[in-house]
């Protein structure tokens, strides 16, 4: 059984309709699980209820409904925020302290003592890399420093979870290398970490599991790799050896070579992905492929984008037939390999309304249902805790 | 497919050996707060202005003195002989110079405007967005946490006060000679008077999360308690002028059936001897003896216009009566004064009904008052304290003499009511205001409003 940090069940926020407008939901029945010693990564869209999230955990917003613990206590329990260290978004300390005086006057309002402050505050500056400024003023930093002195204030009481939300904003590539260094070794101490960004390739890097929201419900959870793999597609490129006739192409030539195998629709102008624009100068050929799937058969979707060709599915040997059938019409093929899909895309998907292709807006209206799962949902698997039954 | 058991390592976790006590972790986070509010005190320009403009006014008053002949500066005699050691002793007027000056219109109005205006943006400040989610994840509860909050920022004035009041104890007790341990109540008494204020201010910055808008509504707040305390303070003054009225006037119809009894006497024995007189045969008075008739009525008549002022002869001045003419053959005493006293019946009265009248007013509007902050009575609460309630008396005596020519005073119903007894049964009231009614409500008003700002903090998703 897997020790959570965070063990959060059916939270939910309500905002009551005020005068003018409506009430809303900002989280629906959110569940989240959080195991210690993890890396976790909250992303989803803006208004899904990521920072509302993180706000319920720290008691800075009251839930309408809430169950769980964290570090063993139920959640709202002052002493457990004594062993959680939290950088909000767009924080702002005061700018009369210098970076050494924010960091202490934190670490007491956490309980430390001075004797572990004096020895804890310059190490911290340190590592965030402020030593040299650190009894300079706060108004005098940019946005980055600030961001670091928020780093260090968060780990001054060396807390068993730290909460950063959006810690890389406004942070250049050598910090934000800085800070991804000082999360692995969070991580390496044994502490928990929970990660609310945007940057969707930053978390990518870090973090071990992520939980995507959309419209204040948790839409996956689970790790990248895990999350990703319901997503992998074969990419074949193939192209003929030699020049082609006058008129032919080679998306055509490719076309024609797997025809048997593979059924294209008719229309020929569908967009690649459904939140990118058409590009009419290169129409993408959708289709099918049957496959043997024990006494019946399955279809993968196909996609045939200037003479490459994209096949969901991940088993290697169902792709053999496709590459027999390019070679025998004379194409060389130059490429053949499983794409994951990454963080981005696996967002994107969530964030979209695969009927209209719309993106979503933020927080739901109260008279909307709350139901399991997002308008694109993920395979059932996918659904399920990372802590559960897999 | 890999999972979390895979890709994490065994969890290091462990809980802190030691974790501080509730008293320690109390006493850590009130100390860095307060320690944060001198930080953030000392980094406002207005903080240092009110300590600049503190010390010139110590500086002026240790430049102040008094001599025999007035108030001197630098020892150089300028005048004002109303401040002179004949009628007050050099202690008493420094005293007299801090609480009037020091506190009741440098601490209690531009020093608490300035404290005020400076203080303003404290709570909006710490409420605001960004600010107030870091200090809200710490381990404290939020009622704790407003409470120091607000109880740090008096130190504001808390310093500026001390200070003040030091350096004041020290220039009274090297240039008056007196050393006065009391002067210090000014510090919680001045405190507590900003804090009617403060309290309001907090809760207005916290739901209105502007500065601007908190001070203005304050100010609109102090302006408020001000008219309703001026207003008060009018009616009582009217109400105990009226009183005293009715007191003179009693006092007065008491005299003059005196003196009618006395002249009906004097009467029945006049006639008794004339009534001899003509049994001798010797009826028609002679010139001489009507000229001494007239004198005796003439001395009658100014005897009752030193009855109507109902004081001593120094406060009395004019009396209310006009003499009767001289030349006009004089009417009987006895009418005369049977006249008067029905004339001052009917006046007491009319003074009566006014003094009635008023006192509801007065009764309504202090009642009014009650729930309010009592901002003037608190500071005034150092006066009680510094002074014997005759220690001033013979001065402000003096001073109203020196001011109403004589302390005639005005005119009510058939007395002149002197200016003198009004501030005496003034006084006499203020100090009759039991110190329950006067910090016990305005404490009572703080709470409520605490409790009410206290309410809002711990319920609001920020």
């Amino acid at each position: 059984m897997i020790d959570h940090a965070v063990h959060l069940q059916g939270v939910e926020k309500r905002y009551k309709p005020s005068l003018f407008g409506k009430g809303i939901y900002a989280l629906r029945g959110v569940d989240i699980d959080i195991p210690r010693g993890a890396i976790f990564g909250l992303l989803g869209p803006n208004g899904a209820g990521k920072s509302t999230l993180v706000k319920i955990m720290m008691t800075v917003i009251r839930p309408t409904v809430c169950r769980g613990t964290i570090l063993g206590k139920p959640v709202g329990d002052k002493s457990t925020l004594s062993q959680v260290g939290y950088l909000p978004e767009h924080h702002r300390f005061p700018d009369y302290l210098t970076a050494a005086q924010v960091v202490d006057y934190f670490g007491s309002m956490s309980g430390l003592d001075r004797a572990t402050r004096r020895h804890r505050v310059p190490e911290l500056l340190e590592l965030v890399g402020l030593k040299p400024w650190q009894h300079n003023r706060i108004r005098e930093f940019s946005k980055g420093m600030r961001q670091r002195v928020g780093i260090a204030q968060a780990l001054v009481c060396d807390p068993q979870l730290v909460i950063l939300d959006e810690p890389t904003d406004g942070v250049d590539p050598v910090g934000r290398r800085d800070i991804r260094n000082v999360l692995h070794e969070q991580r390496r101490r044994g502490r928990t970490v929970l990660l609310n960004s945007h940057l969707l390739s930053e978390l990518e890097m870090v973090c071990d599991t992520v939980a995507m929201m959309v419209q204040g419900k948790v839409w996956a959870q689970g790790t990248v790799e895990w999350l990703t793999r319901y997503g992998v597609r074969y990419t074949i490129e193939a192209a003929p050896a030699g020049p082609l006739p006058d008129g032919q192409t080679v998306q055509g030539a490719v076309a024609a070579a797997v025809r048997g195998l593979i059924t294209f629709a008719p229309k020929l102008s569908l967009p690649r992905r459904d939140w990118q624009p058409a590009d009419p100068d290169r129409p993408v050929l959708h289709g099918s492929m049957s496959q043997p799937h024990g006494s019946d058969s399955v279809d993968s979707a196909v996609e045939l984008d200037n003479g490459i060709l994209s096949i969901g599915v991940a088993d290697a040997v169902a792709v053999q037939p496709v590459l027999d059938a390019l070679r025998r019409a004379g194409l060389v093929i130059s490429s053949a390999r499983p794409m994951r899909p990454n963080l981005e895309e696996l967002f994107m998907k969530a964030v979209t309304n695969q009927t209209t292709g719309k993106v979503l807006g933020p927080g739901a209206n109260l008279d909307a249902p709350v139901s399991k799962g997002g308008d694109a949902a993920l395979p059932d698997q996918a659904m399920a805790s990372i802590g559960g039954a897999q | 497919m890999s999972t979390l058991n895979e890709t994490i390592p065994p969890s290091t976790y462990a809980p802190p050996a030691t974790t501080p006590s509730a008293a320690a972790l109390f006493i850590r986070q009130t100390l860095a707060m307060l320690v944060d509010s001198y930080r953030e005190l000392s980094a406002r320009k207005l903080f240092w202005l009110s300590m600049i403009l503190s010390g010139i006014v110590v500086v002026a008053f240790a430049i102040v003195g008094i001599s025999e002949n007035g108030i001197t500066l630098l020892g150089y005699e300028v005048g004002l002989p109303i401040f002179s050691t004949k009628l007050m002793p050099v202690a008493t007027f420094y005293k007299y110079l801090f609480t009037t000056l020091g506190v009741g219109i440098w601490l209690t109005w531009a020093a608490a405007i300035l404290a005020l205006v400076s203080t303003a943006g404290i709570i909006p400040e710490f409420v605001a967005s960004g600010a107030i989610e870091t200090t809200l994840s710490k381990p404290i509860g939020r009622v704790r946490l407003l409470l120091t909050k607000y109880c740090c920022s008096l130190l504001f004035v808390g310093l500026q006060v001390g200070i003040f009041t030091l350096c004041s104890f020290l220039v009274i007790g090297f240039r008056g000679g007196t050393w006065e341990p009391g002067l210090f109540w000014a510090i919680p008494l001045v405190l507590l008077f900003f804090s009617y204020l403060y309290c309001v201010c907090a809760m207005l910055g916290l739901l209105t999360r502007s500065s601007i808008a908190a001070l203005l509504l304050t100010v609109l707040v102090w302006f408020c308690i001000f008219v309703v305390h001026s207003g008060e303070q009018e009616l009582l003054e009217f109400r105990k002028q009226y009183e005293v009225a009715v007191v003179m006037h009693d006092e007065a119809i008491v005299k003059l059936e005196k003196k009618l009894a006395d002249a009906k006497q004097a009467e029945a024995s006049q006639e008794g001897s004339d009534a001899a007189a003509n049994a001798d045969g010797s009826r028609v008075m002679s010139p001489e003896q009507a000229a001494a008739a007239k004198a005796v009525g003439t001395r009658a008549a100014k005897a009752l216009g030193a009855l109507f002022t109902g004081g001593s002869r120094k406060n009395a001045g004019e009396p209310a009566k006009p003499e009767p003419d001289a030349d006009k053959p004089a009417e009987p005493l006895t009418v005369t004064l049977s006249k008067d006293i029905e004339r001052t019946k009917t006046a007491r009265e009319s003074v009566a009904g006014t003094r009635d009248s008023l006192g509801l007013w007065h009764t309504g509007i202090f009642a009014f008052k009650t729930f309010l902050p009592k901002t003037a009575e608190t500071t005034a609460l150092l006066n009680r304290g510094l002074f014997e309630s005759s220690e001033l008396a013979d001065w402000q005596e003096s001073a109203a003499e020196s001011r109403n020519r004589g302390g005639r005073g005005e005119r009510v119903g058939e007395v002149r009511v002197s200016q003198v007894r009004i501030q005496r049964a003034m006084e006499e009231a203020q100090r009759s205001r039991s110190l329950t009614w006067v910090l016990g409500t305005s404490m009572g008003f703080q709470v409520l409003i605490l409790s009410i700002t206290c309410f809002i903090f711990a319920r609001r998703d920020f």
